[in-house]
């Protein structure tokens, strides 16, 4: 009993004191947030290292949305020039990535409503009956050939696919990322997510059942 | 848990959102129905297929590319200016021609203004003269609803002579009518009753005798018209329309007056004539006809 007593006020500092560094780890800001705020604080070279930190991202969500590299290229530098010129509207400096992807969706939206109405998009493999859309594996070049031809179908798929539908696939599929950081994005709560989800994996299931091999 | 419940569920229990107590009724019910079997493996298929995409690799140049699009500002805004244009061209195109018919609307009515005056200018030819135009047409809509015509303008009301950037250089000519030398009676007043109307256009003006006539061959209605506003706003001078012929009655002083209205086209008038009427006395009246063709 006497050493509870002896121990206790150690025990007490103890709790305090990794409470105290929990706080201050949840205070300290991201690296995200220091560049921003670097870059805001007039230090251009920070830029630099938030496109580094995000480029990869922007990139595939650019590619994902119009299928050809020069021109995810290009919009995807379009989509970094915006956010370096509309820095200081962000309001909340902590919530840069959410603000990217927003600025992001919409200058893809744009785009391939443009390159659509030039009838840059043909979907051809949507009209080849002979794909048979099968998951394989291995490093043989059929193998890649078989690969890249199913990932091709699966594009052309969502490229019909309405932009709602498409998007939440594409942050969450494609880019893996976690409800919360969708839900900022699409500003819409988690429950909605998650429907949204279900229902856009399913008519993505639908839509690509006529190429599964008969099970 | 029925069909269409485990079908919704897929996406949750693939990505392990589900309950246990779900996931329980969920796995039991695919165990037992092989439609929804059939249906959650092509839902895994297509799930596995999205997340085998490749990640794509950022081209070399991505962050020199950024730079150089900031630095090219100035110039990509041009470019979308016209890209702009381009896209809007069809709208940009008819609002020039808005513009242009605008432009050219205004032009031709500073040029030949509205209200009568247009008709003035098509029924100059021939018998229907301006000042019939001008009178005839009562019964047509009055634009100017409390503003009398010119054949009812005895008070003189003053009318604003409209601002015309175009001279135009009508063709006059002058006729003295009067007898020469006995323009002035034994008492020094004018005693015109005796002029013999010389000009056969004015001869339908009857009794009534001019001490001279001019006759204008005006290019343009509207001057023809400013000169009748001009002519009829006067208080002092007494003015009657007789078919296409003004007759103005005026003070033998105010004769410079009437000259200077005609000064922009250089009238010819007979000198002779004019410094005889010039010497009239201040009571004296001149009745001068002003026709128009």
């Amino acid at each position: 009993m006497e050493l509870f007593f002896l121990l206790a006020p150690l025990l007490l500092i103890a709790a305090f004191s990794l409470n105290a560094q929990d706080v201050m780890a949840d205070d300290a800001p991201d690296e995200t947030t220091t560049l921003v705020r670097a870059v805001l604080q007039g230090d251009k070279q920070s830029y630099n290292r938030l496109v580094l930190l995000y480029q990869s991202r922007i990139y595939n969500l650019a590619f994902n949305y119009v299928k050809n590299e020069e021109e995810a290229k290009d919009l995807a530098q379009d989509i970094f020039v915006t956010a370096y010129k509309a820095l200081y509207k962000l309001r909340d400096d902590t919530k840069f990535g959410a603000w990217l992807y927003q600025i992001g969706l919409n200058h893809c939206r744009n785009r391939y409503k443009r390159l659509k109405r030039r009838g840059y998009f043909t979907n051809k493999s949507l009209d080849d009956e002979t794909i048979s859309l099968q998951l394989t594996s291995g490093e043989t070049p059929e193998h890649e050939l078989e690969q890249q031809r199913t990932i091709t179908l699966v594009r052309d798929t969502i490229a019909t696919m309405n932009d709602g539908e498409k998007e939440i696939l594409m942050l969450r599929d494609l880019q893996g990322m976690p409800y919360e950081e969708i839900s900022e994005i699409l500003d819409i709560p988690l429950g909605t997510v998650k429907s949204k989800l279900s229902r856009a994996r399913t008519s993505l299931k639908n839509k690509l059942k006529r190429f599964y091999p008969k099970l | 848990m029925n069909c269409t419940d485990c079908q919704n569920q897929f996406s949750d229990f693939i990505d392990d959102e589900i309950s246990l107590k779900l996931a329980r009724n969920f796995k039991n019910h695919i165990a037992d129905c092989s439609t929804c079997t059939a249906e959650w493996q092509l839902f895994q298929q297509t799930v596995a297929t999205l997340h085998s995409f490749p990640v794509q690799k950022v081209p070399a140049g991505f962050i020199m590319g950024i730079h150089e699009k900031l630095e090219q500002q100035p110039m990509a805004k041009l470019k979308g200016w016209f890209s702009f244009m381009t896209r809007h061209k069809l709208t940009f195109a008819s609002s020039l021609a808005t513009l242009m018919v605008g432009i050219i609307g205004a032009s031709v009515l500073q040029l030949s203004p509205l209200d009568n005056e247009q008709t003035l200018a098509h029924k100059s030819d021939g018998d229907n003269t301006i000042i019939q135009a001008m009178t005839v047409d009562t019964n047509q809509t009055n634009y100017y609803p409390g503003t009398p015509y010119l054949a009812q303008n005895s008070a003189n009301i003053p009318l604003p002579i409209p601002r015309n950037r175009i001279q135009f250089t009508p063709v006059t000519q002058s006729a003295p009518t009067g007898g020469n030398n006995s323009i002035l009676d034994s008492r020094g007043s004018p005693n015109l009753s005796h002029y013999a109307f010389s000009n056969p256009a004015l001869s339908h003006l009857g009794t009534t005798s001019p001490d001279m006539a001019i006759t204008v061959h005006a290019r343009s209605a509207a001057y023809q018209h400013a000169l009748i506003r001009q002519l009829t706003a006067n208080q002092s001078w007494q003015t009657q329309i007789s078919g296409n012929t003004l007759l103005v009655t005026l003070p033998c002083n105010q004769l410079a007056t009437f000259q200077n209205l005609f000064a922009p086209i250089d009238p010819h008038i007979n000198p002779n004539d004019l410094s005889r009427l010039s010497k009239l006395s201040s009571a004296s009246r001149l009745t001068i006809a002003v026709a128009f063709h």
